[in-house]
């Protein structure tokens, strides 16, 4: 206090200086006090900060892959393939890979509602809420049988077991139960039943196919079990050489599923039935002369040569020729796989196609060696759709008195032509176990909302010898109750005899169960309990075996007969267009309203949030539309108002819409197969017209060609090598990597564009989702995008090309020297690093950057409530201002670093699995050190057949792709 | 002429009079636009920079068009007031004191951009090398560190340089000015007598400046142009940016040296110190850096037009010509070649509406070429997947005008403070003639 | 002159605070209940892992449950010699009777963009002291080092120049923060 200035300091100067220091103190590094909670006892098994696995089953669609939880802090942050399952092999889909948002969506019941006269849902306790219900179940039971009814997905399980014995005990008829799947494949178990006398569907081991023909099946999407698929054809891919599986795809447009192929027979739709049968016509036709064909067909002949190839072609839309051809190579590509139909190709004859494929199978003599009979565990089978009319019809007529809804959505997930909505309107008690709002929850009188798969005990047996075990990964988040269990409860409270189940609670019922398939695995052990606790612990029991030919079905004497006529051409009444509505990889059959999945752009389209009508170019440029225009699309069932995509991947004379929301089923017209009377997705004409201009599209594709710079290469199998540009000459020092450099190997024969990857990155990463808006403007995050070229320039040959586009962790990376803080550099380890904390955002890493890998925090990122106790604590949340990227999730890079350093030994090759290669259904991603030269990865890059995106640049990537084989024609 | 050192004095010092309804006019609106400009700017602060039209692959827009469009305004003072001086063209003296003040108000709105444009301004200062105990250091290899530091240099030494040029003017000021002007021109004038040593230090000092400064007219903007060269961006990537962007600076400087001078020559009423002959030599200034800058555009087409069509960077050129941007290219063309072309003849020079009206649109397609380099490069990179166009959003707009608010201002307050013209110099050159034409050299 | 020196001085005032924060804390923040070190580190030599157990397992070294509190106390209910130690310890009986667990206030505090493990450095040999101060010592714990990335670098670079090849990760950027 010498300043002589300091005696006149007054009040006011006083107040400032304390008002200073006061915002001082509040810069200072110390925050505001945090709370420490100790546990009051420890749960043994769990250490704050580390991970704890269970493994679990997969309930997003029917497939039933078993997968491995994640789980920190005792909530699930990551799943993962379970590695011992036969069905999923290690590798979750898209769908998968969300169910953690179905788990933590904000929007999930938090307990028992009861809609009140007012129609609004209120609360209610579990106890009132089943007090009600048996009330209401012992007033229908009164009024005679078929007053109660179940309508359920497939539960292939205990929980479908229980709901059988619930229902038996009520005195219940079967057929009150009705299993519910929109997309259910009845024509292949009607087809089965006609030719074979087996009602199954039958199963596929691609991998021992030579050659594939896809007959609308999407079968890499969602047809029957496409994780499977996936990897089947993956191993047949990674067979480069004469033996290398071959894809043909027939069918008006060419699905993600498409784009795996090597041929695509431009079918118009409702034509595949006419190549099938001129291809059965061409193989038994004995001037053909195809070898060791099988008898039963031979006899076919006589009918087969009836029919008129013109006739064939014309009605398949495709000449002669490409039909004879496809016959000249199943002849000669022994086995082969014919799949068939898929929601696509699902028309009114549907039944007829599987029909008359299978009995191509059983004339090349597939049967037993590439498709299979006999594995369907008949658990659970989806209800005839007969079944599930009649039930609509019931409750519309008002028979029904009390409807027990399980995870099934009629009204949101049926053509609106059958009008469940109003059906279920006139159900006086509708009670639903749905864990969130739908259609049919929005009409539900009672919601007692079931748990997530990932909070709940139970089995799931997809395939005979495959029972994967259902185990809680984490406590119920709501006040929730199992569905078995609150029919328990039920039951005990039901003043009937037969309703007095043994079982304390449905976890002893599921273990009952359990026990019946431990049984089966006793040997090895010395009691049954420590078989369960291996079970649970690996996953499951699994006895899964290929059947061998011997036990392969004959066909039923004079059922083929019926199939081998060509039907009357369907009436062209009511539009000039077909409609082709397909399933998506991300949506599936049904609108999921997962972020995860809306956020993630279409495979094929590349749009995101919002549906969309496809339209060739011709056919866009003759209605004078352009892509993002609105259009409206009507039939004979409706009119709905889409956007339009225009997409050489389609014939002129279809239109195409996705299924996953309301517009594809308020198209659909009520048809039905003419032998399953299964919904025919495919039979509608339609008529589009251009409404109007619509704005900026949620679009992530710019140019979808490569405008001549070969960006994707493609080799043939002859000769698999890709012609790379000569970067010998050195100007500057490379940077040394003394320990590891981490790399990346893309086979791009393998992958199939199933976007998994890219939900995989964002659960394992805490990428955000920044919504419709932002989609439209450019500002989606996603850290791997799939690109997707059609060909060199607009207009020319489709020739489809993906390009998984992540970070290629550039050893010259043109990123890291323009940034003036250091937060994005070069590690010892090779990789490219981008420190969040230190970045300031200029943005200039992402102008410079030639992969345009790099995505910016436009505004600060919404994890709304529960979804944030999703968020993966390894990795930092980053804030508005920053720019962030792929990391080949250095997270997992450095844990496994440290386990090898604590166990004294060097990180093993294929130990560390970024989530994008540890989820891929094709295993098409391989991770590994390639400062090794006898690592995976290495031995991989070494190929002839790779090369790097923008090799030219010399920015020397860390990411080599393996070009993909492409054969059209038959060599 | 016949001007004498009083009317000189006089015209200068009523310059400084009371001002009147129209400037109080002009000052309140410039005073607005920066308000408003600085509400878009809060908003980008509290929101992110979602509000603006900014995305992938656009990460940069018309915010770094502003930055380097005001940084080649700053260009025509220091290359007026030095290089001229030193190159002894007469015409500078009535012109470069108007100059220099643009040039550092310039600098000023310029150096804005910098930190705008982060994700996270409120870290700006890590982009300055200082000592932490963290042991960070920047990033001398990045040509935003470049920047910093040009633009930094920059501006030190245009406002020294403007200082001193002032420090004899504000003395002669001093002598007749009251009150506050007084203790400023005070302050101003560095204790300034007029004595012989101090002239002779002061013309030494003043030539140093300007030997100093010449090598920044050239060194600054070719580093500007280095955040674009330096990148493997098609349409960035080239050889040719650092004299294309000196050229480009000059025009676009020398073009605002005019849009300011004319309507200032009428309202000041200094017809007679700014006097046509220096304009028409402006305007030569304008037509050579014009024609240098239409070379420029055409040697870059012309390499690029060379190239085969699966190359990017003839890609990138052809999209600029025929794409979604192409009508600003051509607007640029009309502004920065086919006008100025006019200059060459005489009539058009010595018409002033002809000249401003050709001077305004030099800015105009100036900016234009900013925004063309910056923008249809981005929209259109290697990866044909990722191309996407770019509009920039209201509040984008906001800041660039806000911005031209903010020069205004400062311009204004500065015309009111600062002598429009450099009396000491005028008088000196007047003395010149009027020694030349015989008569007895006036006594000051 | 006057508004100048104001300014100088809450600038001192400011820069003074932002450095004392920047070290540790002088004084310990108040517990619920006043837990001792001393007595239990110091005198009674109880081994820091005793009750952070997952020091050497995990990335938190834990605050010791209640159950853990228990199972001494179960016992240890009053000290003969002082009573102002069975003073204190009512409270803490007190709570294990309501069965609540304690609110502790928290002393070291990282930001969230740092992935610190207490695995890594106490395998790596570092002592609980080195960082956390002679606790056994202290009556409350407080904040003795600063926790700020400088005082973090200083001990890394230091191990790092003793084996500059093995420990290069040691000043990556990568391995604080992800």
């Amino acid at each position: 206090m010498t300043d002589p200035a300091q005696k006149p300091l007054g009040r006011r100067a006083f107040l400032k200086i304390a008002g200073a220091v006061g915002v001082a103190a509040g810069c200072s590094p110390k925050a505001a006090t945090q709370k420490v909670i100790p546990f009051l006892v420890p749960p043994d098994d769990i250490v704050p900060g580390t991970p704890l696995y269970y493994r679990t089953v997969c309930r997003e669609c029917p497939a039933g892959c078993g997968v491995t939880a994640r789980t920190r802090e005792g909530r699930v942050v990551k799943l993962e393939g379970n590695p011992e399952d036969p069905i999923g092999g290690g590798a979750l889909c898209a769908r998968g890979q969300a169910g953690l948002q179905a788990l933590y969506a904000p929007d999930r019941f938090q307990g028992p509602l009861r809609r009140g006269p007012e129609g609004r849902l209120s609360a209610l306790g579990w106890d009132e809420a089943e007090d009600l219900l048996a009330k209401a179940l012992m007033a229908a039971r009164e009024k005679g049988p078929g007053s109660i009814r179940v309508l359920t997905r497939p539960e292939p399980g205990s929980a479908g077991a229980f709901q059988r014995a619930f229902l038996r005990a009520l005195g219940g008829r079967a057929e009150d139960r009705v299993v519910l799947d929109p997309l259910d494949a009845a024509p292949l178990r009607a087809a089965g039943e006609a030719l074979f006398d087996q009602p199954e569907i039958p199963v596929h081991e691609l991998s021992r196919a030579r050659s594939i023909v896809a007959f609308g099946a999407e079968f890499l999407e969602a047809w029957l079990s496409p994780v499977e698929h996936a990897r089947q054809l993956a191993e047949g891919r990674g067979r480069v050489g004469p033996d290398r599986t071959r894809l043909t795809w027939v069918g008006p447009r060419l699905s993600l599923t498409g784009y795996s192929a090597d041929v695509w027979l431009r079918a118009r739709a409702g034509g595949e039935l006419a190549v099938a049968l001129g291809l059965l016509r061409w193989l038994v036709d004995p001037r053909n002369a195809v070898q060791d064909l099988a008898p039963e067909a031979r006899a076919l002949n006589s009918r087969l040569a009836a029919l008129d190839p013109s006739e064939l072609s014309r009605r398949a839309g495709l000449p002669w020729e490409r039909i004879e051809r496809l016959g000249r190579e199943l002849s000669l590509r022994r086995p082969s796989a014919l799949l068939g139909p898929g929601v696509s190709s699902q028309g009114p004859d549907a039944t007829q196609l599987a029909a008359v494929l299978r009995l191509v199978d059983l004339a090349l003599g597939n049967l037993g060696q590439t498709v299979f009979y006999g594995l369907d565990p008949m658990e659970d089978p989806p209800s005839p759709f007969g079944q599930v009319e009649s039930l609509l019809a019931d409750m519309a007529a008002g028979r029904v008195e009390v409807l027990l809804v399980h995870h099934a959505d009629p009204a949101g997930s049926l053509p609106a032509a059958l009008r469940a909505g109003e059906a279920l309107g006139r159900v006086p008690l509708v009670v639903s176990f749905g864990s969130r709002p739908d259609e049919t929850t929005r009409r539900a009188h009672l919601v007692l909302p079931d748990h997530h798969a990932l909070e709940s005990w139970g089995d799931v047996s997809p395939r005979l010898g495959v029972v994967n075990l259902c185990q809680p990964a984490m406590t119920p988040l709501a006040d929730t109750r199992a569905a078995g269990q609150v029919l328990l409860e039920l039951a005990g409270k039901l003043p009937l005899p037969a309703a007095h189940f043994p079982w304390p609670d449905f976890y002893e019922y599921t273990q009952t169960r359990a026990e019946t398939y431990a049984m089966v695995a006793l040997g090895k052990f010395p009691d049954l309990m420590a078989v369960q606790r291996e079970a649970l612990q690996r996953g499951g029991y699994w006895s899964y075996r290929l059947p061998p030919r011997s036990e392969m079905p004959a066909l039923v004497r004079g059922a083929a007969e019926g199939f081998l006529s060509v039907p009357p051409p369907a009436p062209a009444e009511g539009g000039d267009l077909d409609l082709v509505v397909f399933p998506g990889v991300l949506r599936g059959g049904g609108g999921s309203g997962l972020p995860w999945l809306e956020e993630v752009p279409d495979a094929v389209s590349s749009l995101s949030w919002i549906p969309w009508a496809e339209l060739s170019p011709a056919t866009a440029r003759r209605l004078g539309v352009a892509t993002g225009d609105r259009v409206s699309v009507a039939t004979s069932a409706g009119r709905v108002e889409l956007r339009a995509y225009v997409y050489p991947g389609l014939r002129d004379d279809a239109v195409a819409v996705p299924l996953g929301g309301p517009e594809a089923l308020a198209a659909l017209p009520l048809v039905r197969d003419a032998h399953s009377g299964s919904l025919a997705f495919r039979s509608a004409r339609a008529v589009v017209a251009r409404i109007g201009r619509g704005g900026s599209l949620p679009i992530l594709e710019g140019s979808p060609y490569q405008h001549g710079r070969e960006i994707v290469p493609t080799v043939s199998a002859a000769a698999p090598s890709v012609r790379r540009p000569d970067l010998s000459h050195r100007m500057y020092r490379e940077p040394a990597h003394p320990e590891h450099r981490w790399g990346m190997a893309i086979d791009l024969d393998r992958c199939t564009g199933c976007q998994a990857c890219v939900v995989a990155c964002f659960a394992e990463n805490n990428v955000p989702v920044m919504g419709p808006e932002a989609a439209s403007q450019g500002r989606y995050m996603g850290w791997i995008r799939i690109e997707r070229f059609l060909g060199d320039e607009p207009g020319g040959e489709l020739e489809v090309n993906l390009l998984p586009m992540l970070c290629q962790q550039c050893t010259n990376a043109p990123c890291e020297p323009v940034c003036p803080v250091y937060a994005t550099y070069h590690t010892a380890e090779g990789l490219n690093a981008q420190v969040y904390n230190r970045c300031v955002g200029t943005r200039y890493c992402s102008n410079n950057c030639p992969y345009k890998v790099r995505t910016f925090n436009w505004r600060d990122a919404q994890f709304p409530r529960p979804l944030n106790m999703q968020l993966n604590p390894d990795v930092t949340v980053r804030s508005k201002g920053v720019m962030e990227k792929c990391t080949f999730c250095v997270q997992r890079i450095r844990y496994a670093e440290n386990q090898a350093r604590d166990e004294a030994r060097p990180v093993r090759d294929g130990e560390i699995v970024p989530a994008c290669a540890q989820t891929c259904p094709a295993r098409a991603i391989a991770f590994g050190d390639l400062a090794d030269p006898d690592s995976r990865v290495s031995r991989l890059s070494r190929e002839r057949r790779g090369f790097m995106a923008l090799e030219d640049l010399n920015t020397r990537p860390a990411i080599t792709y393996l070009a993909r084989v492409r054969e059209k024609e038959e060599p | 002429m016949s001007l004498s050192f009083e009317r000189l004095q006089a015209t200068v010092q009523a310059a400084h009079g009371r001002p009147g309804r129209g400037y109080w006019l002009l000052l309140a609106l410039a005073a607005s636009l920066a308000a408003w400009g600085g509400w878009a700017y809060s908003l980008v602060v509290r929101n992110g920079l979602y509000v603006t039209g900014l995305e992938r692959p656009g990460c940069w827009g018309n915010l770094i068009t502003d930055f380097v469009f005001w940084v080649g305004i700053a260009h025509s003072g220091t290359l007026i007031s030095a290089i001229l001086f030193l190159f002894r063209a007469k015409f500078r003296t009535a012109v470069y004191r108007v100059a220099e003040m643009m040039t550092v108000f310039a600098v000023m709105t310029a150096g804005l951009y910098p930190i705008f444009h982060l994700g996270r301004p409120w870290f700006a200062y890590w982009l300055f090398p200082y000592p932490n105990e963290r042991g960070i250091w920047v990033n001398f290899r990045s040509p935003l560190i470049w920047d910093v530091f040009a633009i930094s240099t920059y501006f030190i030494v245009s406002t020294v340089f403007l200082l001193v040029g002032v420090a004899p003017d504000a003395a002669a000021l001093r002598d007749r000015a009251a009150g506050w002007r007084r203790r400023l021109y005070g302050i101003l004038a560095f204790g300034w007598r007029g004595t012989d040593e101090q002239w002779r230090h002061y013309t030494r000092a003043y030539l140093f400046f300007a030997a100093f400064a010449t090598p920044l007219v050239v060194s600054v903007h070719s580093v500007v142009s280095w955040d674009f060269a330096v990148s493997v961006l098609p349409g960035w990537h080239s050889t040719l940016f650092p004299p294309y962007f000196v050229a480009g600076a000059i025009l676009s400087g020398v073009a605002m040296v005019i849009v300011i001078l004319v309507p200032l020559r009428r309202w000041l009423h200094l017809e007679e110190i700014i006097t046509p002959r220096h304009l028409d030599m402006l305007s030569r200034l304008v037509l050579l850096t014009s024609l240098i800058v239409t070379y420029s555009y055409a040697t870059e087409i012309l390499t690029a037009l060379g190239e085969p069509a699966s190359d990017p960077e003839r890609s990138t050129f052809v999209y600029r010509m025929t794409g979604d941007y192409a009508p600003l290219f051509w607007l640029m063309v009309a502004c920065n070649c086919v006008g100025p072309s006019l200059l060459l003849a005489g009539k058009v020079r010595r018409s002033v509406k002809a000249l401003f009206t050709i001077s305004l649109l030099v800015n105009v397609g100036m900016w234009l070429e900013r925004f063309n380099i910056v923008v249809t490069s981005l929209a259109h990179d290697r990866d044909p997947f990722s191309w996407r166009t770019y509009t920039p959003s209201w509040v984008e707009w906001a800041m660039t005008f806000g911005a031209f608010g903010w020069f205004f201002f400062w311009f204004l307050v500065g015309l009111k403070v600062l002598p429009p013209v450099s009396i000491a110099e005028m008088k000196e050159e007047l003395a010149h003639e009027a020694h030349a034409s015989g008569e007895a050299a006036h006594a000051g | 002159m006057r508004v100048l020196v104001t300014a100088a001085l809450a600038l001192l005032g400011a820069g003074a605070l932002a450095f004392l924060g920047s070290r540790g804390s002088p004084q310990p923040p108040a517990q619920p209940i006043p837990f001792n070190h001393r007595i239990h580190a110091g005198d009674n030599h109880i081994g820091c892992t005793a009750c952070h157990v997952y020091a050497e397992r995990g990335p938190v070294a834990g605050i010791p449950s209640m159950g853990r509190c228990q199972g001494c106390h179960k016992f240890v209910k009053e000290d003969k010699e002082n009573p102002a130690v069975t003073a204190e310890l009512k409270l803490l009986l007190q709570r294990l009777e309501e069965g609540k667990a304690i609110e502790w206030v928290r002393v070291h505090r990282l930001p969230d963009h740092v992935f610190f493990t207490h695995q890594r450095h106490v395998l790596a040999g570092v002592r609980c002291q080195d960082c956390h101060g002679e606790v056994e010592r202290m009556e409350a714990v407080r904040q003795v080092s600063s926790l700020t990335m400088g005082w973090c670098l200083d001990c890394h670079r230091r191990k790092q120049a003793e084996k500059p090849a093995a420990r290069a990760r040691l000043t990556d950027c990568w391995t604080c923060h992800k």
